[in-house]
């Protein structure tokens, strides 16, 4: 970089101490603007943690850029103040405080937030002693020991933007690390536990005495029609999933798979419950069509057909018939057992 | 809400997530950081970011699972925080009264207290309403007593005994006597039963109402009683000259004995001649009957008063000490009761209806 350089940009650059590679060429016309902005977030912050707005403008630049203008370079001042001013700034001046080596601002960071990553740890281990042993890499590894290529000791405090809050950064980080720890182990053992499962996958498949009753008149090519009809069902239901808009099949997921309630899902999202529920209905009826559609087309099936597979798939839950016998029995025994206390009692 | 959704639909799904839920699927071009999927979670993304990490989450099983993950994380701490303002509320908003009851001794006693109080209330009531309330229906069982106490009236003398009464012992009496009149009337109230059926009253009034009720139990008496009973009724009123006739003193019948209790109801007709036999026999003196009366079972109460015993039967207060002798007739509130001895007279007027009384070694029988 020459004297030839754009004056307010060295200006900028050695004010601020912003490696020109880190700034992308759209986010350099909102510097000013940002520089600015950053001024009123520290007044704003109640523990300033003994930051200028020089300190901010990087970690907030970076933010802009990742989203705001990674997505749309057409974003305007307004956007870029706006977002701005709905960033955290206490957490934020906490976090660059850590990474510029501030012990108190450690203590604070580990005394007031230990609670929130250790709950998140428990989500997962559900023992005390593994709880401890993921906090404590949580801890490490968000001091950091990394070097990055220039050298640089970079954490992953870092990566906070300060536009969500800190307890739910710190609770994404643990759960993050922790998913990884977990498919790293899986993976140690998933390939003989595969062929183990694969194996009892098979012999179960060919096994006929658990298997589910429908009708007990049923011939072995009606069974053997009927799994396939629900294979083919199973399929065209990812299939249709995969066909919602982004938003629905998102929804949808969270409500099925992740078993989310509909208020979580709502307060995600930013709408009411019933909407949700809404939502989820109308993704229902989308996946029927769809369903319906794909049976119909690879089948030939008609529409009075296509629903009775479907209504015949819904009604198997999978329970055998001596399951059946059993709650039978126990319900006569509980009717015996409560005709004869009133009968004595009566008496 | 979930009610409206497609069952069917919602049966095959939950079936579908059994496998998928732990699929594996990785979308081409990376995961998102931590930074955007809270910040998604707390729905505070930008509108340009969002399209690109809700596709993102939409296929990405990782991302999404940390995503669910932070969510339920932060709704249980929301419930958490939420339930412990509304408490320290509640206890802010306590107010004075009920802090007296935060103690859970000062509210067990006062409830006992209160309880103490009701049982003693309950018990007050219930002795003042079952005194006149038992002793009703004991004279009511007793309703169809005999005859011996139409005999006893009939036995009555006409009143001559202001003669035997000494002068000095009547100006007494007249002082007596407004006392006796300004007794309260109780005549309206349930206890005023019980004080007539004790003989408490001193009221005429009351007297007149004690009179009524015994004329009607008389009525009673004599329409159900046996033929005895009917017989002296008959015979005073068939022979209203017999009884003016009657001397003044003759010689009482003994009290009569317990009586069987059993009785039909009095016909208008019957009662009705009753009724008229009783008012001539006040009139005049009795016959004494011979005390051919058959025995019934009959309640005998009794009590002390001015240092003697009285025994009530057939409605009729005997003086212990009574023992079959003659008796001097005298009605209330005449000029010869009147000139009976006070002490005579409190005595008789703490008794309701007929008194059989020994005074000073004579017999009188007060109604």
């Amino acid at each position: 970089m020459t004297d030839d350089t754009c004056p307010h940009l060295l200006l900028t650059l050695k004010n601020v101490k912003i490696c020109p590679s880190q700034m992308t060429s759209a986010a350099e016309k909102f510097i000013p603007t940002i520089e600015e902005a950053s001024v009123r977030l520290l007044s704003r912050a109640e523990n300033g943690r003994g930051l200028t707005s020089d300190d901010l403008v990087g970690r907030i630049t970076e933010g802009v850029e990742k989203y705001l203008l990674k997505d749309d370079p057409s974003a305007d001042h307004p956007e870029i103040i706006e977002f701005i001013d709905s960033l955290h700034a206490d957490d934020l001046c906490l976090i660059i405080a850590c990474e510029r080596g501030d012990e108190d601002a450690w203590g604070d960071l580990v005394t007031n937030f230990d609670s929130t990553v250790k709950a998140a740890a428990w989500n997962f281990c559900k023992n005390r002693e593994d709880t401890d042993d993921l906090a404590g890499s949580i801890w490490a590894e968000l001091h950091g020991l990394k070097q990055d290529k220039d050298g640089k000791t970079k954490g992953k405090l870092s990566y906070y933007s300060g536009k969500g809050s800190l307890g739910g950064w710190l609770r994404a980080v643990t759960n993050q690390l922790a998913i990884d720890e977990y498919r790293k182990m899986k993976r140690i053992v998933q390939v003989e536990e595969d062929r183990v499962f694969e194996n009892m996958a098979q012999d179960s498949s060919e096994r006929t005495e658990f298997r589910t009753v429908v009708s007990a008149t049923e011939t072995p090519e009606q069974i053997y029609g009927e799994e396939e009809a629900q294979s083919d069902i199973m399929e065209a239901l990812l299939q249709a999933m995969e066909d919602l808009g982004d938003e629905e099949r998102l929804v949808m997921k969270m409500y099925y798979y992740d078993g989310l309630k509909l208020q979580e899902i709502a307060d995600t999202f930013g709408y009411h419950e019933a909407t949700a529920s809404r939502k989820i209905s109308r993704a229902q009826t989308a996946i029927r069509k769809a369903v319906e559609k794909h049976l119909a087309d690879k089948h030939g099936w008609g529409p009075e057909e296509v629903k009775r597979h479907l209504s015949e798939s819904a009604q198997k839950l999978g329970i055998s018939i001596e399951n059946l016998f059993a709650v039978l029995l126990f319900m006569l025994f509980v009717q015996e057992a409560a005709a004869a206390f009133v009968h004595t009692a009566h008496f | 809400m979930i009610g409206e959704h497609d069952k069917e639909i919602d049966g095959l799904l939950r079936r579908l997530a059994k496998t998928e839920s732990s699929a594996v699927r990785v979308p081409a071009g990376g995961h998102i950081d931590a930074d955007e999927i809270s910040v998604f979670a707390e729905n505070a993304l930008p509108e340009r970011a969002k399209a690109r990490v809700t596709a993102h989450l939409a296929d990405c099983t990782r991302c999404r699972t940390i995503l669910s993950n932070v969510v339920a994380l932060r709704s249980a701490e929301t419930a958490d925080e939420a339930e412990a303002p509304a408490g320290a509320a509640i206890s802010l908003e306590i107010p004075w009264y009920r802090k007296l009851f935060a103690v859970r001794n000062v509210a067990t006693a006062l409830g006992v207290l209160v309880v103490m109080f009701a049982g003693v209330f309950a018990i007050f009531l219930i002795r003042n309403l079952g005194g006149p309330g038992a002793e009703s229906v004991a004279q009511l069982e007793n309703a169809n007593v005999a005859d011996s106490e139409s005999g006893e009236r009939d036995s009555n003398l006409a009143k001559a005994p202001a003669a035997e009464v000494p002068a000095p012992e009547l100006a007494a009496n007249d002082a007596a006597e407004p006392a006796a009149e300004s007794a309260p009337d109780l005549a309206a109230s349930p206890a005023s039963e019980k004080d007539i059926a004790l003989g408490r009253s001193t009221d005429g009034r009351l007297e007149k109402n004690a009179d009524e009720e015994f004329r009607t139990r008389r009525r009673a008496d004599v329409a159900t009683g046996t033929g005895a009973g009917r017989a002296v009724a008959d015979s005073v009123v068939a022979s209203p000259g017999v009884a003016r006739e009657a001397p003044a003193t003759v010689p009482a019948p003994p009290p009569p004995p317990a009586r069987a209790a059993q009785k039909a109801a009095p016909t208008g007709l019957e009662m009705a001649e009753a009724e008229r036999a009783e008012d001539k026999d006040d009139a005049k003196p009795k016959v004494a009957l011979a005390a051919n009366v058959p025995e019934k079972k009959e309640v005998t109460l009794s009590r002390k008063i001015g240092g003697k015993t009285f025994n009530q039967r057939n409605n009729v207060w005997y003086d212990s000490s009574y023992s079959g002798q003659s008796t001097i007739n005298v009605r209330r509130r005449s000029a010869a009761y009147r000139a009976l001895d006070a002490g005579l007279r409190d005595i008789t007027e703490k008794l309701a209806g007929t008194v059989v009384v020994v005074w000073k070694e004579k017999a009188y029988r007060i109604d």
